[in-house]
């Protein structure tokens, strides 16, 4: 894989932003750990870590699954590494009092009946390592679930995953429950899944449908008004 | 096997083989008379020729790389050849093919890794047509870094293409170490080296330039009905070319090659896609490497006269047969309407169809001592437990590449969304688009661009034509 790192100058903090962006992009968590701890240790705004190096690497690492270039197992091993990177320089802003902006908090779980999780995981990966807050319900969730944990976290949208069309119709159920529990529309729900067309979507007045991970932020971005995401 | 042989003998010497006369002091001097233009060779003859034949010899790429290796169960695509009509992708009718469609071919070709070497792949008809099998190599040396599989019209045209290669190698010498190209040369069929292919493969012979026989029976229309039969014929043809070329340049590279096909019984044409066409090339392929010769097939093509279903099908399904063949040169790729019409979107459809046979052959492989502890399965599943989480693994990551082959945009495998899908002809268009923005012209020296026109210009002046520019 050849990714050409971004270029921002040659001060040393910009050689560190370079750094952690690249181990974003080459998807190596260790790499992005030492850097974290690295960032902590020269006294760094861990916020700025975050924005300036270790998020514009997912960014461009979305941009290049988006194109074709990077694939599944290259986008989640960035998403690993974004991870690593966040749980060292979590502690240090809370320290601050610099808390990373929570771009959405998000309840994300497979239709009842459905126990295929891979896309959902992936979702969940990418909107958490790209600042979304997920509460992963799991498979095979009740639509009364859906609306205990929506209503509990206070959550701004709802994700539900059915990979069957036999189970999509649980996408329906869980839409419907949140409607009478009247959550919506104060609460989006959204719906993704290889059966899963703007169609059904619309048909069962679902706020809008991604075909894969990448295109989930994309959309879970715009629900929040925060529109495309920038590096 | 045996009695392909066995009868292909036989037919050198009864009926025996038509020849041209540029060959008659080579059979003579061997002791093989001529009589009405016919010779009957000998079976120790052949067999003698068959002894000094290279079992395998490599093309170069301009950086002098061997990127092209004919023998053994190697097997490569080339685009085919050769086309007077292109299918015009916004009218979709075919029209005369011209110079720049052969340079859109090549640039597409030479960004492909499906294509081992180019072709001349059109005629151009907006060059003059005396030097017009001139004209096509002049146009793919500019353009191409890569080998390419060529062929002349004239037994005056060949000498020039000659000298273009020579011009682009250095010096004759580097030609013969390091050969840029293969000529094809036919016969026709029945069992005639007509005046001007007996003529070309003495001249290829002597030049040390190598030479692919192209025999073409067409299984009962001019060979006969049964598909055992035409191998047969084809044998012999191929036999009696090899025996000439050797005797003029004993050790010269030769291919055992060949567009076999059957004689449709409806249309009288020789349908390319048909599977008994392929049997015929993957039979033939299997006699030339039974004799240990380099191998070569015609292949990848369509009879359909757009990019298809009919043409996806049948261009598929004979790159597979091929590559199971261990063909070492499938030319075709491209091509539709029976080898009349060339199409740049098809060629881009073709090398999926291509890379997928490349991967079919690499088969599946046991990765012992880079996976997982040289288990199959058992230590990936240490890793996850069944948590199903294998997309995580670091083994995935490292190997997936070379598990799967990782198609372009030209084959469509993504979920519905909200745009509406396009159909394959589309995407091809837009492939080639990009890969043609994508491609960069070799740099070629002044010296060697100047020696090119020379040439051009000499040939045209020998036909007695102006060039014009």
């Amino acid at each position: 894989m050849i990714v050409k790192p971004i270029s921002v100058g040659g001060s040393l903090s910009g050689q560190i932003f370079q750094a952690m962006r690249q181990s974003i992009i080459d998807g190596t968590p260790d790499k992005a750990t030492e850097l974290a701890r690295e960032a902590v240790a020269i006294g760094l705004d861990p916020l700025e870590a975050v924005n300036l190096g270790f998020a514009a690497g997912i960014k461009f690492a979305g941009d290049q699954f988006g194109c074709g270039e990077m694939f599944l197992p290259d986008l989640l091993a960035s998403a690993e590494a974004m991870k690593a990177a966040i749980k060292i320089l979590e502690p240090e802003m809370l320290k601050r009092g610099s808390e990373r902006e929570t771009l959405g908090k998000i309840v994300l779980g497979t239709a009842r009946g459905d126990i295929h999780d891979i896309g959902k995981n992936l979702v969940a990966t990418i909107l958490s390592a790209s600042g979304f807050q997920i509460f992963d319900l799991g498979t095979s969730v009740t639509p009364e679930q859906f609306v205990a944990k929506a209503r509990e976290v206070d959550a701004d949208i709802v994700g539900i995953s059915a990979l069957l069309t036999t189970t999509m119709a649980g996408q329906k159920a869980v839409i419907d429950a949140l409607d009478r529990s009247g959550l919506r529309p104060r609460v989006k729900a959204i719906i993704g899944g290889a059966a899963v067309t703007s169609k059904w979507a619309a048909e069962i007045g679902a706020d809008g449908f991604s075909r894969n991970a990448i295109d989930a932020l994309e959309l879970a971005r715009n629900l929040m008004g925060k529109g495309p995401a920038s590096a | 096997m045996g009695r392909i042989l066995r009868e292909a003998f036989e037919l050198l010497t009864n009926p025996g083989v038509r020849v041209g006369s540029a060959v008659v002091e080579v059979l003579s001097s061997s002791g093989v008379e001529v009589h009405d233009g016919v010779a009957r060779i000998p079976e120790a003859l052949v067999r003698q020729c068959l002894e000094s034949a290279p079992r395998d010899f490599y093309l170069y790429n301009r950086q002098g790389e061997r990127v092209v290796h004919y023998g053994a169960d190697d097997v490569q695509f080339d685009p085919g050849s050769c086309c007077v009509q292109m299918l015009d992708p916004d009218t979709m009718e075919a029209r005369p093919s011209e110079t720049r469609d052969l340079v859109r071919l090549v640039q597409v070709a030479e960004m492909l890794p499906q294509f081992a070497a180019q072709s001349t792949a059109v005629v151009c008809s907006d060059a003059p047509s005396a030097i017009g099998d001139l004209y096509r190599l002049f146009v793919v040396l500019q353009h191409s870094d890569k080998p390419v599989i060529t062929g002349s019209f004239s037994a005056a045209g060949l000498a020039g293409m000659i000298d273009l290669l020579v011009a682009d190698s250095g010096s004759r010498d580097q030609l013969r170490r390091q050969p840029r190209a293969v000529f094809d040369v036919c016969p026709s069929p029945p069992l005639n080296w007509s005046e001007f292919g007996s003529h070309n493969l003495l001249d290829l012979a002597r030049a040390g330039v190598p030479a692919e026989i192209v025999s073409m029976p067409l299984a009962g229309g001019t060979a006969p009905v049964t598909l055992a039969g035409s191998v047969t014929q084809h044998a012999a043809e191929a036999l009696a070319g090899i025996t000439l070329h050797q005797l003029a340049g004993p050790g010269s590279p030769i291919v055992w090659g060949g567009a076999p096909a059957i004689f449709d019984m409806r249309t009288g044409g020789a349908p390319m896609g048909a599977v008994e066409t392929a049997m015929l090339n993957m039979a033939c392929a299997e006699v030339g490497k039974h004799l240990s010769l380099p191998t070569h097939g015609y292949l990848v093509a369509t009879d359909s006269k757009f990019v298809d279903a009919q043409a996806g099908a049948e261009s598929a399904r004979s790159a597979m047969l091929g590559a199971l063949a261990g063909i070492n040169m499938i030319s075709g790729a491209g091509m539709l309407e029976s080898l009349a019409c060339h199409s740049v979107e098809k060629l881009v459809i073709d090398a999926e169809s291509i890379a997928s046979a490349q991967r079919l052959t690499r088969g599946i492989e046991i990765r012992d001592d880079e996976a997982a502890d040289g288990t199959l399965a058992t230590a990936m599943f240490a890793q996850t437990g069944l948590s199903g989480e294998f997309l995580k693994l670091k083994e995935t990551r490292a190997l997936f590449r070379r598990e799967q082959y990782l198609p372009s945009p030209v084959i469509d495998r993504s979920a519905r969304g909200s745009e509406p899908p396009s159909d394959v002809f589309t995407r091809a268009r837009a492939r080639v688009d990009e890969l043609v923005s994508k491609y960069r012209k070799p740099s070629l020296s002044e010296n060697v661009l100047r020696k090119f026109q020379a040439i051009v210009e000499r040939e045209a002046n020998q036909a007695y034509i102006v060039p014009c520019g």
